[in-house]
């Protein structure tokens, strides 16, 4: 079955969107989706919930998702790694309609969801493309855009103020360099109600793939649903391109759509653009567009690491009375230049290797047959830490309450050394940290 | 408002051996087998169809007519665009059936419209006319009696290759011209004083 596709189908088996758009044949499709719905027919039948189903060497994972249908068919990859691809596309998808489309899809089943998707099909695709090969769905986090601590703080000193000026309309302000966020404005963060580092990196996907339109544009007024801050509703972005040619966008976020609001948000908009402007703010914003993976590949080259990514929760180096409980914050990632792609795969592997080795250590040890005991130890820290080999590369993962690290060594050195290289990796980050990552700015 | 569906499902039911896995081979594959196999749960097959200048794709459901093969259970009739009711003229209890299987189908694929819910009639097997035991006036009577407008009636054979081919076309006719009376899609804005849905809170922390 080669190459991984992803499908959305609605139960009536009627493909919403494929990450192979429309160049294959409806008729190619029916296959698998009556396929599929005759699969989840019988499940149902039984009371059974289908998640994969294994033909020869391919596998096709589904997710039922209320009224929808997510199926993704691939030969190579393994059913976490698709079962996350499904989760992400499902949320895209909302973003675009909320969660609304069930209730349309409940009342007529043979609702052509296709049409209603429209152009934000385009959105989704490059999600899936993104998938393959940018770490920010890999680790779930959004990528930070690196910029000097001071200039952070002059941003967020203009976000906030913008807040202000938009007398509380602005309920969410996000500054994006390319797909990379530098800073964020949102309401102080709860247990029940905050912004999540998936809305935010399917965020920066969505305004990426509409790049060409908002552009030509110049302002555009959106309606536009962050699913796992609530999926019910639509917000109204005011997106605008402050710097083309840097890809600098500003995304500002109302919860109505009054020509008001439109209207006091592109007020915000050009206070924003002058005091950036004015401060100088700006143009040290357009370096870090271009420097944008160079500081990370430089801690690669020092480390003498092929490549590494790595997220962060909370700081490294806490504060503790400022530290926010790692669960309220944003997590963001670093990732240094990729050649080629293989590191991916291993990493999934290993990803999975950590969340089985929580859960059951013994089994994961015993079972993985690519699992050795020289390549699997505990690190002495709060952290787990595994790694493996392959063609004289070294693919190693250290996950901590914090942070998670990936990265990929030329060669096959002794754990010891691994532990140390790595170590590099994260005291070099360490000591750029605040360039590297943004204090989300809270109301 | 005219919407653009591509794919089109059609659900074929009727009685066991009136001819709905014959009538589906005749019109996909122009083939005919006088053995009888019973269908064991569903099969379908797809064939792609020119409909006033659109090219569309039939996804043709052939549905198990005997009670201990409906293993499948009901969960494809969802989403159905039109739906073939099947008897077999030499056989009257199979016609007597048309009513429970078009109910049936009515209350599991819960049409937005059921008023106006397209269904197509075929009385199979005029081949064997002969031993014709349901008359055609009869049939047509039934047809008239279940909506506004007669349902559409054929009498085919799917031996013979005779009317199989209109009978499927006007299914498809149908379903494409089914209008689109669900309710539009309306965009709500976010009501922030809204408590939060549970499964945010319970789901993983990014
Ligand atoms: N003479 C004649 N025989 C037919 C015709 N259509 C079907 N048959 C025969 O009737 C028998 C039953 O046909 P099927 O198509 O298998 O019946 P079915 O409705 O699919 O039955 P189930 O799968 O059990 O629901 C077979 O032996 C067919 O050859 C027809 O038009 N004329
Ligand atoms: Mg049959």
């Amino acid at each position: 079955m080669g190459q991984r596709k992803i499908f959305a189908l609605t139960l009536a088996g009627k493909r919403v969107w494929s990450s192979v758009g429309d160049e294959v044949s409806e008729s190619e499709v029916s296959s698998l989706t009556g396929l599929c719905t005759a699969v989840m027919g019988v499940c149902e039948q039984q009371g059974e919930t289908i998640r994969s189903v294994s033909c020869g060497s391919g596998r096709i994972v589904c997710a039922r998702r209320g009224e929808l249908v997510f199926v993704a068919a691939g030969s190579s990859d393994c059913e976490a790694y698709l079962a996350r691809e499904l989760e992400y596309a499902y949320e895209a998808m909302l973003m675009a309609l909320t969660s609304r489309v069930h209730k349309v899809l409940a009342s007529s089943p043979g609702y052509d969801v296709k049409e209603l998707l429209g152009s934000t099909g385009t959105v989704l695709s490059s999600l899936e493309a993104w998938g393959r090969t940018r770490p920010e769905p890999f680790l779930g986090a959004a990528r930070a855009a690196r910029l000097e601590a001071s200039r952070r703080a002059q941003l967020a000193h203009v976000l906030a103020s913008a807040r202000k000026i938009s007398g509380d309309l602005l309920v969410f302000g996000v500054a994006l360099c390319g797909d990379a966020v530098l800073s964020v404005l949102q309401p102080t963060p709860t247990i029940e109600r905050r912004l999540r580092s998936t809305d935010l990196l399917l965020l920066a996907n969505y305004v990426r793939s509409q790049r060409a339109a908002l552009v030509a544009a110049e302002s555009s007024w959106l309606p536009l649903c962050l699913p796992r801050f609530d999926e019910r509703g639509y917000f109204h972005a005011f997106v605008a391109y402050l710097d083309p040619a840097v890809d600098l966008c500003l995304v500002l976020v109302a919860a109505d759509d009054k020509p008001e609001t439109f209207a006091t948000l592109r007020n915000v908009s050009k206070a924003i653009e002058n005091a950036l402007l004015r401060d100088g703010v700006l143009d040290a914003l357009r370096d870090a567009a271009v420097e944008d993976y160079r500081a990370a590949d430089r801690i690669a080259e020092t480390a003498k690491a092929d490549h590494f990514i790595f997220s962060r929760r909370r700081p490294l180096a806490a504060q503790p009375p400022k530290e926010p409980r790692a669960e309220l914050a944003l997590a963001q990632c670093l990732s240094a230049r990729a050649v080629g792609t293989h590191h991916w795969a291993h990493y999934h592997a290993l990803a999975l290797r950590l969340r089985c080795g929580s859960a059951q250590p013994q089994h994961a040890l015993a079972t993985d047959p690519n699992t050795s005991a020289h390549d699997l130890f505990e690190a002495p820290l709060a952290a787990s830490l595994v790694y493996a080999t392959s063609n004289a590369r070294t693919y190693f993962a250290l996950t901590a309450p914090n942070f998670e690290l990936y990265a990929t060594f030329a060669s096959l050195a002794p754990a010891s050394d691994l532990a140390k290289r790595t170590h590099h990796i994260l005291s070099l980050i360490k000591l750029e940290e605040p360039a590297f990552f943004f204090d989300p700015v809270s109301y | 408002m005219h919407r653009k569906k591509v794919l089109l499902k059609v659900i074929i039911l009727g009685d066991s051996g009136v001819g709905k896995t014959a009538l589906m081979n005749q019109y996909v594959n122009k083939r005919f087998s006088s053995s009888y196999k019973a269908t064991i749960g569903a099969d379908f097959l797809t064939k792609e169809v020119m409909i006033d200048d659109k090219l569309v794709t039939l996804q043709i459901w052939d549905t198990a007519g005997q009670e201990r093969f409906q293993s499948l259970g009901v969960a494809f009739y969802r989403g159905a665009d039109v739906c073939i009711l099947v008897y077999d003229v030499t056989n009257p209890k199979s016609f007597d059936a048309l009513d429970s299987w078009r109910e049936e189908f009515l209350v599991q694929a819960s049409p937005a419209d059921i008023e106006n819910f397209p269904f197509v009639v075929l009385g199979n097997k005029v081949d064997r006319e002969n031993d014709r035991r349901v008359p055609k006036a009869k049939a047509q009577a039934w047809c008239k009696s279940k909506a506004s407008a007669p349902l559409r009636y054929f009498e085919t054979s799917a031996k013979e290759a005779v009317q199989v081919e209109a009978a499927f076309q006007e299914a498809a006719q149908l379903a494409l011209a089914q209008e689109n009376t669900e309710a539009d899609f309306l965009p709500e804005t976010i009501n922030l004083g809204q408590p939060t849905p549970s499964h945010t809170t319970k789901s993983s922390c990014c």
